[in-house]
């Protein structure tokens, strides 16, 4: 092999091996972000259809913030679900049992309390500051997890509304 | 020399069917997490149904028959896929007595994913005498 052909196929397997890096970078980080959407998903699925079972079924609303929101169940004690920003957790609490994490990674969660009246031609209910009259809940977070890259590039974002069916 | 341009062929044609693979995986988790959306705004303007009386679900246009949800629901720059969606309140499909007592809503969405218009819908029955009623 000569000098020549051998400066030709080192520049040809260098620009191959270019290319396998690239797509291997690619992918690695790909995969990664779909790993976390799906354990995002999986997580804010879970909760969501833990906390639309949960709510449905108590009693009625005894106080709301933005963050926490403090139900009669329907048993007779109290359900809690709180939102820690500095932790990022949404944490179940509940009477005689010991608290639950639903949420970690939890970047920003709100929540809104409605009454059951509708507002003509949209979608919406009328807002309420009085647990009392609370016939709706929304709920909406956004969760985030880390990756080798970038930390919001995955995120999953969370929305929904619940009726407290017995109120 | 015709063993290596062989190789090199099915080092090539092993290196697209994987890549191929990677791409499919992907697209198949981005439908998988757009469904998910579409079902939860489905699901959010189904819940919402319950809380109207007959009257205002039956007066046009009390609820409007089009909206436009987006992927990402709190405000974002990049709201991601767009949703279409449509609401329809018809007669209920029955032949029983009390079908006028009862009414058909079908909730749809629609979004393009991957160049292709997907659709889904949710269809529930509402009746006179039913869920409107408990209210306290």
């Amino acid at each position: 092999m000569t000098l020549v052909e051998f400066m030709i196929s080192g520049s040809i397997a260098a620009i191959l091996l270019s290319a396998v890096a690239m797509l291997t970078f690619y992918t690695g980080r790909s995969f990664a972000s779909m790993a976390n959407y799906i354990e995002l998903d999986q997580h804010s699925r879970g909760t969501l259809d833990q906390m639309s079972q949960q709510i449905r079924q108590t009693t009625k609303l005894l106080s709301a913030t933005s963050q926490k929101l403090v139900f009669l169940d329907h048993d007779g004690s109290n359900l809690t679900y709180v939102y820690n920003p500095t932790n990022r957790t949404l944490i179940r609490q509940k009477t005689g049992q010991p608290d639950k994490v639903l949420l970690t990674g939890c970047d920003n969660l709100e929540f809104n309390i409605f009454q059951r009246n509708p507002i003509n031609g949209t979608y919406n209910q009328y807002p309420t500051a009085n647990a009392a009259t609370c016939k709706l809940v929304q709920l909406r977070w956004t969760c985030s997890r880390d990756n080798i890259y970038s930390r919001f590039n995955t995120e999953s974002v969370q929305s929904a509304r619940i009726v407290i069916r017995k109120q | 020399m015709v063993e290596v341009l062989v190789a090199v062929g099915i080092i090539g044609i092993m290196f697209v069917s994987l890549y191929s693979g990677f791409s499919s995986g992907f697209a198949v988790v981005q439908l998988a997490r757009e469904n998910l959306r579409a079902t939860q705004i489905l699901q959010e303007k189904m819940e919402t149904i319950r809380l109207y009386t007959w009257e205002q679900l039956n007066t046009p246009n009390f609820i409007p028959t089009n909206f436009l949800e987006d992927f990402y629901a709190t405000t974002n720059a990049n709201s991601g896929v767009v949703y279409t969606g449509s609401v329809t309140i018809a007669a209920c499909p029955i032949t029983e007595a009390y079908s006028n007592d009862l009414r058909q809503v079908t909730m749809k969405v629609q979004w393009e994913s991957a160049g292709i218009l997907r659709n889904r819908e949710m269809i529930t029955f509402v009746s006179r005498y039913g869920l409107q009623n408990y209210i306290y």
